[in-house]
């Protein structure tokens, strides 16, 4: 089916929210206007644009089921996940990779492998229901980070790097306490908060800022206005440094300092969509909810959890003063934008028909239909 | 009406190119060598939307990171989407009534789960059709307590015995079930062996007349049963005497071979089929098939494993053909639930349908339908 309209729908355009009719055809978006017109039924639900996720873990639940355990066909593990985001509102998706590790959590480097193989193979048999690019988060204080991204810079699905430093005593893991709390299970034997807490601080003193210059050179060779992260952005001197590097997107500042200054700076603040819907972050750093209520959240990301995302922008609609638009925005046209991708994030004629169709029941936004360029898929 | 043409239709006996015509939410007919209609299928294989037995995937969506509890009617929509998109179209969900270890928190969790498949329930808003299955640990004094206010639940299909105290059945050896809790339990080895010696005492002295007590409930409310985890042929003879018709993961071929003999069902799980062998180092699930004694596939911990498994088990190479491979996750399980509407292409059954694509590693679900209406 190379045309489709679909009526009685309430549009979320950038603008407004407006009862009418959208049509489509060979996989964009064709004419859409107020009122009805012949077509499909669309039950007076909300039609959105496919929301775009830079930002997602959730490949690692799919490829590691059980603790300790590593999903043999990680395809079929991708697959998984794909649905998820699909089945979310996700039409494109940015898979989120650790490179290095900042945990204990054991095989996180095996996936790195695992998953780029999969994604390849999932978007090169075209069998994925949203579109996948590869994001990968490199880890600064891993003494492997620069080996292990070796061979994936020239991969033409990495469009997004983040830089993370996952130091004690710094960014998500200032508060010591909460840092206690984590770690105290996860220590080996013989070893005390302490001891690690040193040997991890000494090791990123000594290798974070040699493997950011080295990162920054190899990701602007690659091309010089590709979209860049930053990752835990907390005080006025992260901020700072994010600027000095032509950082265009922070992911999860934890406080409002940060931030306030990043906003000002023009780089894109992007906030975890579990830490609106759950109220505040599970460490224990600013909510989401508060900083979108001073206008400093510009784009919201799933996280762990895909589905939390599209109901975390009806929250800060509900919650935050946003209009429906504004709210929408931030999962759709903003992420879009800081991606690069001009093509999609808004209803409009001429871009990509990736849409979703939303009704909202007891304040929960439940996803009815789906689709990527113009195809059902969810 | 709508007609599913140009499909490689896969019936109880036998593949057959063509098409399937709906009348409503029903199958009405079989129409062989039919390239046309409304919908083209491009050749694809049409299977009978898939029943799975037991997924523990609702916990996951409802508590997505330790400690962290979900949006329980959001949380139900996730899981079914993600049910869904697995090709399953009738899922029991395997919610734990009572539990081994006593964690408050799984324990709390069972009553906001409920009540949000409920509420996606009657919003309308769920794509598969979810019925209950009673995961009972016979070793928690609480079970009955936990599990009598959902006896009248419709959905309540299925409830399962299970003992998870170590020693046998799932976990024969002490010291490995207590290296691998004590990795995954996040308490001390104090706790850990306190633990052990409390499940002990009540696998041996509690748990018969719970067990007893649950058996009685099951057939008084006509809910179909089955036994998990049985390693031995006392297991099976003690889940027969009962009246179970079911034997959920076997751990052994001999107690495999028994539950054969005495007319129980031996239900595998697809992550065992596609990991190549069973987490605890229990009997694999493709050894039973190949000597005839796998009955029906169930999801487990994964849901897109039950369709994977079905391929592996059926597909070229496999050790059965399609047409078996997918009856152990269609005909099967539907008819040891009762379900006698479903779970085969054939006139006058539900309209559950999947259109899957096989042409790489891993057959993907390309459409999904249930009582004809097309959910993904």
């Amino acid at each position: 089916m190379t045309e489709f309209t679909l009526s009685n729908v309430q549009l979320v355009t950038p603008d407004a929210v407006v009862t009418g009719h959208i049509s489509l055809k060979d996989g964009r978006i064709h004419a859409l206007g107020s009122g009805p017109a012949k077509g499909e039924d669309g039950g007076g639900d909300y039609l959105i644009p496919g929301l775009v996720e830079l930002h997602t873990d959730n490949i690692e639940k799919n490829l590691q089921p059980r603790p300790g355990m590593l999903w043999p066909a990680p395809l079929s593990a991708i697959l998984a996940h794909d649905a998820a985001c699909a089945g979310a509102g996700i039409t494109t998706v940015y898979d989120s990779v650790s490179v290095g590790e900042y945990s204990d959590a054991p095989g996180r480097r095996a996936f790195l492998e695992m998953t780029i193989g999969a994604v390849k193979e999932g978007t090169a048999a075209k069998v994925f229901r949203s579109q996948h690019f590869l994001h990968m988060r490199c880890e600064l204080p891993d003494p492997s980070v620069l080996r292990l991204m070796e061979p994936i810079w020239d991969e033409p699905l990495l469009t997004l790097v983040s830089m993370m430093d996952h130091t004690p005593g710094q960014r998500q893991w200032r508060d010591m306490d909460a840092y206690r709390t984590y770690l105290t299970p996860r220590l080996k034997q013989g070893e005390t908060f302490e001891s690690r807490v040193n040997d991890r601080i000494a090791t990123g003193q000594a290798l974070a800022p040699k493997h950011r210059a080295e990162i920054l050179e190899r990701w602007r060779a690659k091309g010089k206005d590709l979209p860049l992260a930053s990752h835990d952005d907390t005080t006025l001197e992260h901020v700072a440094e994010a600027q000095r590097d032509g950082i265009t997107i922070a992911e999860f500042p934890t406080t409002v300092e940060a931030a306030a200054a990043l906003k000002k700076a023009g780089i894109g603040v992007l906030m975890g969509a579990p830490n609106v819907v759950r109220g505040g972050s599970h460490s224990g750093n600013v909510s989401a909810l508060d900083l979108a209520h001073d206008g400093l959240v510009d784009g919201l990301s799933s996280d762990y959890a895909p589905f939390s995302l599209l109901h975390a922008a009806f929250l800060l609609h509900e919650k935050a003063g946003m209009s429906l638009p504004e709210a929408v925005a931030t999962v759709t046209a903003t992420p879009a934008r800081l991606a690069l991708l001009d093509d999609r994030g808004r209803l409009e004629s001429g871009l990509r028909a990736d849409m979703a169709l939303v009704r909202l029941y007891q304040g929960v936004p439940v996803v009815r239909a789906v689709w990527r360029e113009g195809q059902r898929v969810a | 009406m709508t007609i599913l043409a140009n499909a490689r239709i896969v019936t109880a006996m036998e593949v057959v190119e063509g098409a399937v015509r709906l009348a409503g939410s029903e199958i009405a007919a079989i129409e062989p060598g039919r390239t046309s209609g409304d919908v083209d299928c491009g050749g694809l294989f049409l299977l009978p939307g898939l029943v799975d037995l037991h997924t523990d995937a609702v916990e996951k969506h409802y508590q997505p990171r330790p400690n962290i509890l979900w949006n329980p009617l959001a949380a139900a929509v996730a899981h079914d989407g993600e049910i869904a998109v697995s090709g399953i179209t009738t899922v029991f969900d395997a919610l734990p009534f009572g539990t081994s270890y006593r964690k408050l928190e799984r324990r709390a969790a069972l009553a906001p789960m409920l009540t949000g498949l409920a509420e996606a329930e009657r919003a309308g808003v769920l794509r598969v059709q979810h019925f209950l299955h009673a995961r009972c640990e016979v070793t928690d004094p609480d079970t009955i307590s936990i599990l009598e206010p959902y006896l009248g639940d419709q959905r309540l299909r299925l409830v399962t015995l299970m003992d998870h105290a170590p020693g046998h059945r799932q976990s024969p050896d002490i010291l490995e079930y207590r290296r691998r809790h004590l990795a995954t339990m996040g308490i001390s080895e104090v706790e850990m062996d306190e633990h052990i010696e409390a499940i002990l005492y009540r696998s041996k002295v509690l748990a018969p007349q719970i067990r007893a007590d649950l058996v009685r409930l099951g057939h008084r409310h006509g809910i179909s049963m089955g036994s998990h985890d049985d390693e031995t042929v006392a297991h099976v003879d003690l889940a027969a005497s009962e009246g179970l018709a079911i034997s959920e993961f076997p751990t052994t071929m001999s107690a495999a071979k028994r539950a054969r003999a005495k007319g129980l069902l031996n239900l595998m799980g697809g992550p065992n089929v596609v990991r190549g062998g069973s987490s605890y180092g229990n009997v694999s699930a493709a050894e039973l098939a190949q000597a005839g004694l796998l009955d029906i596939l169930a999801s487990d911990y994964v849901p897109a494993s039950m369709l994977h498994a079905v391929f592996l088990l059926g597909g070229d190479g496999g050790v059965a053909n399609l047409p078996t491979a997918v009856g152990w996750a269609t005909a099967a399980p539907a008819q040891a639930a009762g379900l006698h509407d479903r779970g085969r292409i054939e006139p006058g059954k539900r309209a559950d349908l999947i259109l899957v694509q096989v042409s790489g590693a891993v057959p993907v679900v390309r459409a999904s339908y249930v009582a004809g209406k097309r959910v993904i």
